[in-house]
């Protein structure tokens, strides 16, 4: 299986974490959220697009809603796969970051 | 309501269009949502900036992308064209070198016929001026024609309210000009009114125009004149004498008349002075001169024709009235009143008399441009013949490119742009052509065009419009048929479709050859129809015959100089005549004789001659005698008249001496019938012609000179000539020079026929060449076979010679009844013609086929040659 880029990995943790409530603005809140800085509107779907077609989430086609102009909302949820893909990645980053002192990057005095 | 709270529907559209995605991830409902929330939190205004925003964030990556890709199978398209053009250098120079002929052919004509488009069109009034003309019964039928008469154009303003101005203008005046030491004839002055300047744009570089013709004895020159009178000295205020009477002095020079004008002049004079010359009169009866009017914008033209038609009747009519003579004359004489009656005037617009006046200018236009349409075609043809034929070469390249996923519209899009691609190589040649070529053209259509009108927008796009034009005609076939092509079948080594592709082809060929050997056929029907016109027997000797004009007062000195003249035994005779003898177009329809049927009309043709006439000119005499100085009553009392006389007199030639004849207020009896003489072009028939003896009507000499001592002879009549009329110069001209002249017009129109020939020629054969060599190319193998099983190198240059033959002769089928029903119908506007001349069919037939056996021949040849151990061994 091969490894998930670094976006993918902020993405389906995302997912993960919004559960019942993932889509295109509320993900892209947290990404915004958790790397600090605005992303365009549009930056999320090539990503999601990757994931779906990778089996890493699957969509849910919701109703639709007068606030969103009588357009359905597609709400995403983690796959087995995706779990599997999180899990190992956290695993390879903990396995980075082994024994790597934060201070070994401080500056010398 | 809904979409009014939306986001605006272009961006959303934009942002649809950007993403380019197949699979919906919900992106259009979220930013619809995240639209509404922003609305509702901060203001439309804001959620719109914002919304806008996205978009234009969006812009820069898509483009990037785009471009990227496009560029990428650009290069790459570019890179396979350019291969493709070296690797078949060959082809490729017949491809580009046939189409820069053929374009080269199309622009010139495209200049030729924007010039003929762009006569008259630089007035800044062009759309609202009209020249006059008038249109009555004649025996002949409706008789259409520009003279007016003197008085008409005063009258015209202030009667017909929508029209603004009016100017008359002179035939062009013939005068003697005299300016200090220089004298020369000039033959463009035009007498005209001073509107001429406020209706046309002939801008005035000296002197004003509001005055400058109000004075009797002013004068306004062009530049060019003032050149040839002044040099450098400015003309204003300068002097000259008219036949060495008339003073003028200038009070204005013009810039000089563009060619393109149908209006042309180098002098102009106020109109009064043709008073002074005696050459006017009060009658609306009479016609004869040109007469211009600036109409108010949005007149009826229909409406002001009727007008005048009903002015100068109801004043014809008053003038009639008034005068008895006229009124019982008027009441006799029914041809008289119906040429009345059925006067009719009408409003030419300008820019539309050299268009659809009498030199129907529009006609050449159209034939020239369906020429220059049918060497593009070939052109172009032979492109799409070469791509076409090549296509089995490049049939696995597509289907490879149809294997990695290419859709058919690029392909397509990359065979266009291939033929685009060499369309504007061989555009860029073509120009090179053209800029090369410019003078040989110049004088081959009689214009003068200067290069600068080559550098002119409209060009430029002309050009443009041509290359792509041809690119994308030329290119479509290839485009289209190739690309249709099924990858599975081309990499299998299956072609789909080549038998119709060779059928296709053959007719391509086939049908450059016709209009070939069409062209070849007219060439020379035209060369033929001008020669037999130039060398056709006109009645009489026009050899060594010369006329001389004798302008102003000279006629009165003629007895004299003809006494003076025949002492020379090198001059053998001496006549005078009324008018050029190329052109006698002085006619009558009211003449009468003995026993005249009146319900028959006939137009008889007048002029006037001197004693001696049939001697000298070498006419014989049918019946009757010439005119005698024995008997006092010749003149202006008797008639000399053509074979054609008797004939409409219904009499036989001897029988219609004796009867009495009267036209053009002549009344008298024949003495003579003279036989038939060509007095006009002999493209004309001709017609009834009576001749009467009255010396107030001399305006040439007539010469003969003595066969073999033309220099001596000429030199005795010069020497007469400046004794006896010191103030005048000499000026004569031969008879057979100016018949040839008329023919000048054919004669020119033979060798653009040439031209195009040739070039059409030369195009089908470089076409033929190509696709010989590629047959040549394609039977390679079948040619080893056949040489290996013992076929001889003729017998297989025969076999390939010999498929080529037979569509030429295809070819030859189709062009001959064509060729034939255009020649027939060319020739029918000859009253004189040697008829259609069938070996010059066969000859045109047997060219074209000889042009093509070699042309094939010389691959046929090359490919016999190869030694089939080459072309089989990968077997």
């Amino acid at each position: 299986m091969r490894l998930l880029t670094r976006m993918e990995e902020i993405l389906l943790i995302s997912i993960w974490r919004l559960g019942d409530n993932a889509y295109g603005i509320t993900i892209r809140e947290e990404v915004d959220r958790v790397t600090g800085e605005e992303w365009p509107l549009g930056a999320v779907y090539p990503y999601l697009s990757r994931l779906h077609k990778g089996g890493y989430v699957r969509t849910i086609t919701s109703r639709s809603t007068p606030e969103r102009g009588g357009r359905h909302k597609i709400l995403y949820r983690l796959t087995g796969a995706g779990q599997e893909a999180l899990a190992e990645a956290r695993q390879v980053n903990q396995r980075t970051w082994d024994g790597v002192s934060v201070v070994a990057f401080r500056k010398p005095a | 309501m809904k979409n009014a709270a939306g986001p605006p529907r272009l961006a959303l559209w934009l942002l649809d269009r950007f993403s380019g995605w197949e699979d919906d991830y919900g992106a259009a409902g979220d930013f619809e949502e995240y639209y509404r929330a922003l609305a509702a939190e901060r203001g439309t205004r804001h959620a719109r900036r914002a919304c806008w925003k996205q978009v234009s964030a969006a812009l820069p990556g898509y483009l990037k992308n785009v471009i990227i890709w496009s560029d990428a199978m650009m290069k790459h398209y570019f890179r396979v064209a350019f291969r493709n053009l070296w690797k078949h250098k060959g082809y490729s120079f017949v491809n580009i070198a046939g189409l820069a002929v053929g374009m080269a052919c199309a622009l010139f004509i495209l200049l030729w016929v924007q010039d003929e488009l762009s006569y008259d069109r630089f007035h800044a009034n062009a759309g609202t001026l009209y020249r006059l003309e008038q249109e009555r019964d004649a025996p002949q039928g409706r008789f259409r024609h520009f003279s007016m008469p003197y008085s008409l154009g005063p009258l015209l303003k202030t009667d017909i309210p929508e029209i603004q101005e009016a100017t008359r203008t002179s035939v062009p005046l013939n005068l003697l000009v005299r300016s200090g030491e220089k004298a020369f004839f000039e033959n463009k002055i035009l007498a005209v009114d001073p509107q001429i300047f406020q209706m046309f744009t002939f801008p005035l570089l000296k002197g004003d125009p509001a005055t400058a013709l109000n004075q009797p004895g002013s004068l306004v020159i062009t530049e060019d004149m003032g050149k040839k009178y002044f040099g450098g000295a400015d003309p204003i205020g300068r002097t000259f004498v008219f036949n060495n009477a008339h003073a003028f002095t200038v009070t204005g020079v013009l810039k000089n008349i563009p060619p393109n004008s149908t209006l042309s002049f180098d002098m102009l004079v106020p109109f009064d002075f043709l008073k002074t010359l005696g050459q006017y009169n009060d009658s609306l009866l009479n016609n004869n001169i040109p007469t211009f009017v600036r109409l108010r914008a949005r007149s009826d033209i229909a409406a002001v024709g009727a007008k005048i038609t009903r002015l100068v009747g109801d004043r014809t009519l008053a003038g009639i009235r008034a005068n008895p003579a006229l009124m019982s004359q008027y009441q006799s004489n029914p041809e008289l009143r119906r040429r009345f009656e059925s006067r009719n005037f009408l409003l030419l617009p300008l820019v539309d008399i050299r268009l659809f006046g009498p030199d129907t200018a529009i006609k050449n236009i159209y034939l020239c441009s369906i020429l220059a349409l049918f060497v593009l075609l070939i052109a172009c043809i032979n492109f799409m013949n070469l791509t076409t034929a090549r296509s089995a070469n490049r049939a696995k390249e597509i289907g490879l490119r149809k294997v990695v996923g290419a859709q058919r519209k690029s392909i397509a899009g990359q065979f266009y742009g291939e033929s685009i691609l060499t369309a504007l190589l061989a555009g860029t040649t073509s120009l090179i052509l053209v800029i090369l070529l410019f003078p040989g053209f110049n004088a081959l259509s009689g214009k003068s065009m200067t290069l600068h009108s080559l550098l002119s927008g409209k060009f430029l796009f002309g050009i443009l419009a041509v290359t792509l034009f041809t690119g994308i005609v030329a290119g479509s076939y290839p485009a289209l048929f190739l690309s249709s092509f099924r990858p599975v079948k081309v990499l299998q080594g299956r072609l789909s479709g080549v038998g119709k592709n060779a059928i296709f082809r053959k007719s391509m060929v086939v049908f450059q050859f016709s209009l070939s050997v069409l062209l070849l056929i007219c060439i020379g029907s035209v060369s033929r129809q001008v020669n037999y016109l130039k060398e056709k027997d006109l009645g009489y000797d026009k050899e060594q015959l010369i006329y001389l004009p004798m302008r102003d007062q000279a006629p009165s000195s003629y007895a004299v100089l003809k006494e003076q003249l025949l002492r020379s035994p090198r001059i053998l005779g001496v006549t005078a005549i009324r008018q050029p003898p190329t052109s006698i177009t002085g006619s009558d329809d009211m003449a009468d004789w003995d026993g005249k049927d009146p319900a028959q009309r006939f137009t008889v043709r007048f002029t006037s001659v001197d004693f001696d006439y049939p001697d000298t000119m070498g006419i014989q005499m049918v019946a009757g005698r010439s005119f005698s100085r024995t008997m006092a009553s010749d003149i202006q009392r008797t008639f000399m008249v053509n074979e054609e006389v008797p004939k409409i007199m219904g009499l036989d030639a001897a029988s219609a001496i004796g009867k009495r004849f009267s036209f053009r207020g002549y009344q008298g009896t024949i003495i003579g019938v003279m036989r038939n003489f060509h007095y006009q072009s002999a493209r004309y028939p001709i017609e009834p012609l009576g001749i009467v003896l009255d010396p107030s009507q001399f305006r040439f000499a007539v010469v003969r000179l003595k066969a073999g001592a033309i220099t001596e002879s000429l030199a005795d009549v010069k020497e007469t000539w400046r004794r006896i009329l010191p103030q005048y110069p000499i000026e004569y001209r031969f008879f057979d020079e100016d018949f040839d002249r008329m023919y000048k017009g054919y004669e020119r129109m033979g060798s653009l026929f040439k031209v195009f020939a040739v070039m059409a020629v030369i195009i089908a054969c470089l076409g033929l060449f190509g696709l010989a060599s590629f047959t040549a190319e394609q039977r390679t193998k079948e040619i080893g076979v056949r040489k290996v099983l013992g076929a001889s190198s003729r017998g297989i240059v025969l076999l390939l010679s010999g498929e080529f033959a037979k569509w030429v002769l295809a070819a030859n089928v189709i062009a001959w009844p064509a060729a034939y029903f255009l020649v027939r119908k060319w020739l029918q506007t000859f009253a004189y013609s040697p008829g259609i001349a069938w070996g010059l069919f066969i000859l045109a037939g047997a060219g074209a086929l000889i042009l093509a056996f070699l042309t094939v021949s010389f691959q046929a040849v090359r490919a016999s040659r190869i030694n089939p151990a080459d072309t089989l061994k990968y077997e």
